[in-house]
């Protein structure tokens, strides 16, 4: 699955997804993803407006299956400076 | 089902700074410590969000450019520190004296070696996150390191367990008892002391930017287990809550770009401009230019007037002057460049998601922050409730912020490390182990309960925020509170008995999570309504001056025979009085 706000994409790779155990979901603080018990995987809402871009999913994903493109970073910040 | 059981020395409820802190100081006195929190360790919590510890000095890049102002006064020493948290309640919902002066002072002492220190427990850089923090996670690098030291030294983990109740036995708490989620399996504790810091109630409002779990679990199950909870009704509200379609309903970080920033109603007037002046809220150095900060434009420090750009905001749109419910945050005139100094900047225009900020104002409405707020679970300066065997850290105690997490949880670790020294784990008396059974068969029942109408959890949380925010968010009256009130009692009446689980130990965390917050609910608006005075972030509309000669009190919140109680203590005035009082004594 892939959304996009902006410049930013967002991308959810299902196949990767096999922790089963929802650590992405509980490190979203939105409320933007779910976690369906039957399957074992994440799933996304449909409520994605809500996504403020805090990478805490991505971080915490122990199988990279979501990646987060085109956000700001730090490196931004050093750029300009 | 068999319940689990297991034993520690010492329980620590929580693993945002206050809890993860607390378990550190009971694990270095050597005993054996379990930290357990409801979702997984430090990331679900609101310390993870948190912009600094202590401001201090801005990166020097930042004061080079121009564009950042030394740290404020209040930042730069203790006595300055006191002070400013009593007078201005900064970090207790700008209660305005109402706040525990000897905890005031005692956080002051020791916030700056309490900080200092984190370096010892592997965190590098302490004070950069406010500025130069991880875009939207400023915390982050404090609060997993911090993680990762606790688990050193040895201190015991336990994620996706939720706590629904305290054990209370001959007076003291000396367990817990809820379920794993991911065992599927209830969990009976033991426990010699309890420190609980399972943060704030910001969910609770429907609109928030407090992370989904911080639904106000540890007042709710403090006060069944009968501590006393102070000043509830005052509850941190922040002016800068994006309300535009298709933006997430979040708060504009305070970064060097929002801080010039200009309200506007739906006529273009700059009417914060118009409300200071009305309202005598003006420093003797306002310069009243529009290309100043907001700081130099009003001649006062920005914390002193976020109270007073709420009440305003509030008002513009409750008078007919906002936008479609909404007013305007104008940054047009900010150059881009300044969205680039600090990561608070590059955060805002990650979440604004290409909202182009040079060409269109964008629809702000005040929203719930969860920190700021002045209630809680009442300690006294060595992080004691009125409970014995239970102390309280962090936000779910009546301060705020994680500068306050830190020293709390210092304080409450070790007031829970000394009680635990000197006694042995208590064994559960016949009386309690009825009451367990019962409870753990009432937690049965909502699990195993199929789905009925009007029982979905997210359905009753749902209502529950629209009711807050409706009866009792920025601007309150007495005839808002009392049907708030109304409200919530059928909720809880009504539907709260028809709540199910289904089966899934996830949906039993949401239903536990929901009647919490009917119960915290409950304890806000009436709260509310009898405090008659506003102060701080508590605005009425029917009363609307502070009033310090009849309400200088911390509004108690207590569970009797009868049910809720409420009263009002006078405020220790110990160290400081407020210049009415002053007056008053001659």
């Amino acid at each position: 699955m892939k959304w996009t706000a902006g410049n930013i994409t967002y991308e959810y790779d299902k196949e990767k997804c096999k922790c089963k155990l929802g650590i992405c979901v509980e490190a979203c603080g939105q409320g933007v993803l779910e976690f369906d018990e039957d399957a074992e995987k994440m799933e996304i809402l449909n409520n994605t407006v809500q996504c403020i871009f805090c990478r805490q999913c991505e971080e915490v994903c122990l199988y990279q299956a979501i990646s987060i493109k085109g956000a700001l970073t730090l490196d931004d910040i050093m750029k300009k400076v | 089902m068999k319940a689990e059981h297991t034993e520690s020395e010492v329980l620590v409820i929580g693993s945002g700074m206050g809890g993860i802190r607390a378990a550190i100081e009971a694990q270095r006195a050597g005993l054996k410590t379990l930290l357990i929190d409801k979702s997984i360790l430090a990331r679900a919590s609101a310390s993870i969000y948190a912009g600094a510890l202590v401001a201090r000095k801005p990166p020097e890049y930042l004061v080079k450019m121009g564009v950042m102002e030394p740290g404020m006064d209040f930042e730069q020493s203790f006595d300055a520190s006191f002070r400013y948290f009593v007078r201005e309640g900064a970090r207790t919902g700008g209660s305005r004296y109402t706040n525990n002066q000897r905890l005031s002072m005692t956080v002051a002492c020791e916030m700056e070696s309490r900080a200092d220190e984190l370096r010892d427990l592997g965190v590098k850089d302490i004070f950069s996150q406010r500025w130069l923090g991880p875009p939207g996670v400023y915390g982050r690098d404090i609060m997993l390191p911090l993680v990762e030291h606790a688990k050193k030294i040895g201190v015991k983990t336990r994620e996706m367990t939720m706590i629904t109740d305290l054990i209370r036995q001959d007076g003291a708490v000396i367990g817990a008892v809820g379920f794993d989620i991911r065992k599927k399996k209830f969990v009976v504790f033991r426990t010699k002391s309890i420190v609980i810091a399972t943060g704030s109630h910001g969910q609770i409002y429907e609109r928030t930017y407090a992370p989904i779990r911080m639904t106000g679990d540890g007042y709710a199950m403090s006060y069944r287990a009968g501590a006393a909870l102070s000043d509830m009704e005052i509850m941190g509200f922040d002016n800068w809550g994006i309300a535009e379609p298709g933006l997430p309903q979040y708060w504009i970080p305070g970064s060097s770009a929002r801080v010039n920033g200009i309200l506007r109603n739906a006529s273009g007037e700059p009417f914060f401009l118009r409300y200071a002046q009305e309202h005598g809220i003006l420093g003797k150095n306002a310069t009243l230019s529009m290309s100043d900060n907001i700081s130099k434009r009003y001649g006062r420090p920005f914390i002193e007037l976020v109270p007073h750009l709420v009440k305003a905001s509030m008002k513009e749109i409750l008078e007919g002057r906002g936008d479609d419910g909404a007013v305007f945050l104008d940054l047009t005139h900010v150059p881009e460049e300044k969205w680039y100094v600090d990561s608070k900047g590059l955060f805002t225009l990650n979440i604004l998601k290409g909202f182009d900020l040079k060409k269109r104002q964008l629809r702000i409405i005040p929203i719930c922050i969860g920190d700021f707020k002045g209630g809680g679970v009442r300690i006294d300066e060595k992080g004691r409730t009125d409970i014995e065997g239970l102390f309280a850290a962090g936000d779910v105690s009546p301060g705020s912020s994680l500068l306050y997490a830190l020293v709390t949880g210092v304080l409450a670790g070790r007031s829970a490390t000394n009680r635990a020294l000197d006694i042995s784990i208590p064994e559960f008396d016949a009386g309690t182990k009825e009451w367990l059974g019962n409870k753990k068969g009432e937690l049965n029942t909502i699990l195993k309960r199929k789905p009925k109408k009007g029982g979905e959890p997210g359905e009753i949380k749902a209502a529950v925020k629209t009711i807050m925010w409706k009866s009792g968010g920025p601007l309150r009256d007495g005839r808002g509170l009392r049907d708030g009130i109304e409200n919530l009692k059928e909720i809880e009446q009504k539907t709260v008995p028809a709540i199910y689980a289904n089966g899934s130990f996830r949906k039993l965390r949401e239903a536990v999570e929901a009647v919490n917050m009917v119960q915290v609910g409950g304890m806000i608006l009436p709260a509310s309504l009898y405090r008659k005075e506003s102060r701080g972030y508590l605005q009425r509309l029917d009363y609307p001056r502070q009033d310090d000669k009849n309400w200088l009190k911390n509004t108690i919140i207590a569970r009797n025979k009868n049910g809720m109680s409420i009263h009002a203590d006078p405020v220790d005035l110990v160290f400081m009085r407020p210049d009415t009082v002053e007056k008053e004594i001659g």
